[in-house]
C-alpha cells in the first residue's frame, strides 16, 4: 500500500479510530491491531512475503530469548550467527542472488572459462533491507546485552512490522522502538498535530518535489545520449531533489503517522543539502542507516580507533557496504566508493567533524563562504547521484562525460519552469526551516488564519502539482 | 482528542469548500451549455439515445477523430449513415465503455478506432473522461469505467474537483500570466465532427516535437491489449465488423526522427489479429492521399481538408480492402 494511495487514506483512519477506540489501557489489544494492520498494509502489495515477515520475527524472538538464558560464550557466539545468517540470508537470496550469479559468469566469461549458472526469477520483498536490518539491531543489542529480549512476542511482530516505518525506514532501533510497545500510549494534541504537520510536508516533498523531478529526471536518463552537458546537468539535479524529496517525504510521513498512535521515530534526515562538507552530508542524510552502519560495522571493525590504514580501510567498507545494500548493481557500489573517495581527505586531515552546527544559525542568509561550501558539496553528491541512476556503470560514466563538454554551456533543452519554480520554493521553506526537525515544525509563530492558510496552500499545491504517481524509490532496496 | 477531531473535521470542510468552489467554476459552465443544448458530448450522446439503431458506422476516438473524420464526405462516398464518437483525449477503456453503452442504442456495421499510443497510457484526462462518461444511460456501465477502468486513481478524481480540474487550473492561472489568446468556443459540429479550417503556421511547424514514441509516453501495452481484446470481443459478437486507424500527422513532424515505435507497436499487433482491419493512414495508398503540414491545424489534428482526405481514404478501404 502506498501512502500516497486512495487505498491508504481509507485505511490510515480506520486503523486510527480503532486505535484509540481500543484504548491505552489495553495496551496488548493495541499492539495485536499494530501488528494486523501492518499485515495487511504490506500484504497489500503480495501476502505471500508476509510469511517472511512471520518467520525473521520468529527466529529473532527465539534467538533473543535463548541469549537470555545463555551465558557460555560460544553458545552465545553460535545463536547471534543463526540469526546474522537467517537474517542475511534472506536478504541475499533474494536481493543479492542473480548479481553474484552474474558477476561469477561474467567473471569467468573476462578468464576465457565458462561457466554454465542460471539466474532465477525473483522477486525482491519490499523492504526487505529494511525489517532485516531492524531485527538484526534487536538481536545483536540483546547479544551485547545492550537491551533485554522480550518475552511479549506480540510486541516484538508489531515493532518489527509497525507499519508506518515497514517498507522504506527510518530504521529503527529496538532498544528506541520497542520500549514503546510495552508502555501506555498517550494522545497529546499538540504531537498529534506536530504528526499531522509532518505528514503533510512529507507527503508535499514527495508528490509535488519527487514525483514531478522523477518525470524529467527519468526522461533525461532513458535518453542521456540525446541531450546537451547542460540538460544533463538539469537531468542529476532533477534526480537529486526527486530522492530527496521521495526518501526524507516517505521518512516524515512516516514519522508524523507513528506520531499519530503515540510513538516517536528517530529523525532519519537534517536537511543534507545544505551540508558544507561531505562528513556532514553523510549526518544528515539517511540517518538510521549510517548510524546502524557506524555502531554495528564500523565500530566493530575498529572505527577510527587504529592507524590510518585502517581508518582508511573501514571507511571504505562501510561506504561501500551501504552503496551495496541499495541494491544489487555495480553502480550502487561505484556511488559508495565515491562518497568513500569524497570522504578521505576530510578524514585524513582529521577535518571531519568540522562542521557539526546548523549552517548560519540564527541567520536568514549564509556567509559567501558557506554558499561556496554547500554549492561544492551539492556538486559533488550531484555527480555520485548520477551513479546511483544510472542503468550501469559505463552508462554513468559516459553521462558524465557527456556532461562536460562545451555543451554544458548551452541552453538545456529541457527548462521546466513550473517545476524549478516549485523546486525553489521547496528549497526556500527548507532553509527557512532548517533549525526544525523537519522544514514547517516551526510554524507556530503564524496566526491561526495565516497557518491554516499555509497548510491549505500546501494541500492545494499537492493537489494541483502531483506529479505521476510513483512509487517510493526507496522500497527496491 | 475532541480537539484534534474538531480541527481535522474543520480543515475538510474547508477543502471540502475549496472543492465546491472549483466544482463551481468549472461544472458550471457545462451545465449552462447542457441547458442551452450546446455541450459537444450532450449533443453526441443525444443523438445516439435519440436516433435508436439508425447509425451503421460509428467513430470512436480523442479529438483526432472528432476532427478527422467527416461523416459527410463518408455518407456520400459509401451511401452510409455514419457518426463521429470521437471525443477529447478519449482513452482505451473509454472507448470499450463508450461502445458497451453505444450497442445498447445502436446497431451499426462497422466501428472504426483510432488509436495512437496516448490513448492507451498512464496519464489520464479524468475531466474529459468523466464528462463523456456522465451521459451514459447505464449506471452500471459508469460505474465498471470509473472503478475498474481507472482503479483508485479514477473514484479519488471522481469525487475531488482539485485533481480531476489539475490540468486546467492550472491552464487558467498561467493564462492569468501569458498573453495566449483565449480559443473561440468550438460550434461548428456535423454529426460529432468538428469543423476547422484553421492551418498549421511555420513558427508551429518549426516548434513540432516528434510523434509519440516508448520514451515520450507513458505508453502501457498491457493496457492496451486487454481494452483492445474486450472491443474486439464485443465487435465479434455482436457481428460488427471493427476497423483501427492510426490518423495522420503533419508530414513535417512525421520526419523529425526515425524513432518508429509507434508505427511498428500497431503494425506488428495488428499483423497476426484476424477479423480485424488495421490501416496507417499516413502510409496508405500516399500517391492518391498525400499529406501537407497544410492538412493540419496543429502538431496532430487534421484541419477541414485534412478531414476530408482522412474521410475519403476511409471510404477507399471500406469500398476495396473489405470483402
Amino acid at each position: 500500500m502506498l501512502f500516497n494511495s486512495l487505498e491508504f487514506f481509507i485505511f490510515l483512519p480506520v486503523v486510527f479510530a480503532l486505535y484509540w477506540l481500543i484504548g491505552n489501557r489495553r495496551i496488548k489489544q493495541q499492539n495485536l491491531l499494530i501488528a494486523l494492520a501492518s499485515y495487511v498494509f504490506y500484504g497489500w502489495w503480495d501476502w505471500r512475503f508476509l510469511f517472511l515477515i512471520l518467520f525473521s520475527s520468529l527466529v529473532d524472538y527465539t534467538v533473543g530469548l535463548k541469549l537470555n538464558h545463555e551465558e557460555r560464550p560460544a553458545r552465545r557466539k553460535l545463536l547471534l550467527w543463526i540469526s546474522i545468517c537467517v537474517n542475511l540470508g534472506f536478504l541475499g537470496f533474494f536481493k543479492y542472488y542473480n548479481f553474484f550469479i552474474e558477476s561469477l559468469v561474467d567473471s569467468f566469461t573476462f578468464f576465457g572459462a565458462r561457466l554454465s549458472l542460471n539466474t532465477l526469477d525473483i522477486i525482491l520483498p519490499v523492504g526487505i533491507s529494511f525489517y532485516t536490518f531492524q531485527t538484526l539491531s534487536y538481536t545483536i543489542d540483546v547479544y551485547n546485552k545492550k537491551l533485554r529480549p522480550t518475552s511479549d512476542f506480540l510486541a516484538f511482530m508489531a515493532f518489527v512490522s509497525f507499519f508506518p516505518q515497514l517498507v522504506a525506514g527510518p530504521i529503527e532501533r529496538a532498544t528506541n522502538l520497542l520500549p514503546q510497545f510495552y508502555k501506555k500510549r498517550e494522545f497529546v494534541y499538540a504531537n498529534a498535530v506536530d504528526g499531522m504537520r509532518q505528514v503533510l510536508w512529507g507527503m508535499f516533498k514527495k508528490v509535488v518535489i519527487a514525483d514531478n523531478c522523477a518525470t524529467y529526471a527519468n526522461m533525461i536518463f532513458n535518453n542521456s545520449e540525446d541531450y546537451s552537458g547542460s540538460t544533463l546537468l538539469i537531468g542529476s539535479f532533477f534526480f537529486a531533489f526527486q530522492i530527496y524529496g521521495d526518501f526524507s517525504g516517505y521518512s516524515d510521513i512516516a514519522i508524523g503517522i507513528s506520531r499519530l498512535f503515540g510513538f516517536n521515530l528517530k529523525r532519519n534526515f537534517a536537511f543534507p543539502y545544505f551540508s558544507r562538507d561531505i562528513a556532514e552530508f553523510w549526518r544528515r542524510w539517511h540517518i538510521s542507516l549510517s548510524t546502524w552502519f557506524r555502531d554495528y560495522l564500523y565500530i566493530p571493525l575498529g572505527g577510527s580507533r587504529g592507524g590510518t590504514k585502517m581508518k582508511v580501510r573501514n571507511t571504505f567498507i562501510i561506504f561501500i557496504v551501504s552503496g551495496f545494500w541499495h541494491g544489487a548493481n555495480w553502480t550502487f557500489i561505484v556511488w559508495g566508493a565515491l562518497n568513500a573517495i569524497y570522504f578521505l581527505p576530510l578524514l585524513l586531515l582529521n577535518k571531519n567533524r568540522v562542521n557539526t552546527n546548523l549552517v548560519a544559525e540564527g541567520k536568514y542568509l549564509p556567509t559567501i563562504r558557506e554558499v561556496f561550501q554547500m554549492a561544492t558539496t551539492f556538486f559533488i553528491t550531484l555527480i555520485a547521484w548520477i551513479f546511483f541512476r544510472a542503468d550501469n556503470v559505463s552508462q554513468a560514466f559516459i553521462y558524465v562525460k557527456d556532461m562536460f563538454t562545451t555543451s554544458l554551456f548551452t541552453t538545456p533543452e529541457i527548462f521546466p519552469l513550473t517545476i524549478l519554480g516549485l523546486v525553489a520554493l521547496f528549497i526556500f521553506i527548507e532553509w527557512l526551516g532548517r533549525s526544525g526537525e523537519y522544514a514547517i515544525e516551526k510554524v507556530d509563530f503564524m496566526r491561526r488564519p495565516v497557518r491554516w492558510s499555509f497548510y491549505m496552500f500546501l494541500i492545494i499545491l499537492s493537489f494541483l502539482f502531483t506529479g505521476e504517481q510513483q512509487e517510493f524509490i526507496y522500497f527496491q532496496f | 482528542m475532541k480537539k484534534f477531531l474538531k480541527h481535522i473535521t474543520y480543515g475538510f470542510f474547508f477543502f471540502v469548500l475549496i472543492n465546491l468552489l472549483i466544482s463551481l467554476k468549472y461544472e458550471y459552465p457545462a451545465y449552462k451549455a447542457i441547458k442551452e443544448k450546446k455541450h459537444k458530448n450532450y449533443l453526441k450522446w443525444n443523438n445516439i439515445y435519440e436516433n435508436k439503431n439508425t447509425y451503421n458506422l460509428i467513430i470512436l476516438g480523442s479529438s483526432r477523430s472528432y476532427f478527422g473524420f467527416n461523416p459527410k464526405v463518408i455518407d456520400s462516398s459509401l451511401n452510409l449513415n455514419s457518426f463521429n464518437m470521437g471525443t477529447s483525449a478519449q482513452d482505451i477503456a473509454e472507448s470499450y465503455h463508450s461502445l458497451v453503452e453505444i450497442l445498447n442504442h445502436q446497431n451499426p456495421k462497422y466501428i472504426v478506432l483510432e488509436t495512437y499510443l496516448d490513448l492507451s497510457d498512464d496519464r489520464h484526462d479524468y475531466y474529459q473522461i468523466f464528462s463523456n462518461a456522465s451521459f451514459f444511460k447505464s449506471s452500471l456501465n459508469k460505474f465498471e469505467l470509473i472503478t475498474s477502468g481507472y482503479g483508485s486513481d479514477g473514484v479519488a478524481n471522481y469525487f475531488v474537483p482539485l485533481m480531476k480540474f489539475n490540468n486546467y487550473i492550472k491552464q487558467d492561472i498561467i493564462t492569468i500570466f501569458s498573453n495566449t489568446p483565449q480559443k473561440a468556443p468550438e460550434t461548428d459540429w456535423y454529426k460529432g465532427f468538428l469543423k476547422d479550417t484553421v492551418i498549421i503556421n511555420k513558427k508551429k511547424i518549426a516548434a513540432l516535437s516528434p510523434v509519440p514514441n516508448y520514451d515520450s509516453t507513458s505508453f502501457n501495452k498491457e493496457r492496451f491489449n486487454n481494452y483492445f481484446n474486450k472491443i474486439s470481443e464485443l465487435t465479434k459478437s455482436k457481428e460488427i465488423k471493427l476497423i483501427v486507424l492510426r490518423t495522420p500527422y503533419p508530414p513535417t513532424r512525421l520526419k523529425l526522427d526515425n524513432n518508429t515505435d509507434e508505427e511498428s507497436f500497431y503494425k506488428n499487433y495488428f499483423k497476426d489479429i484476424k477479423d480485424v482491419e488495421y490501416f496507417d493512414l499516413n502510409h496508405y495508398k500516399p500517391d492518391i492521399f498525400k499529406y501537407r503540414d497544410e492538412d493540419f491545424s496543429d502538431y496532430h489534428h487534421a484541419n477541414l481538408t485534412g478531414a476530408n482526405k482522412i474521410s475519403l481514404q476511409l471510404s477507399d478501404i471500406i469500398k476495396n480492402q473489405l470483402n
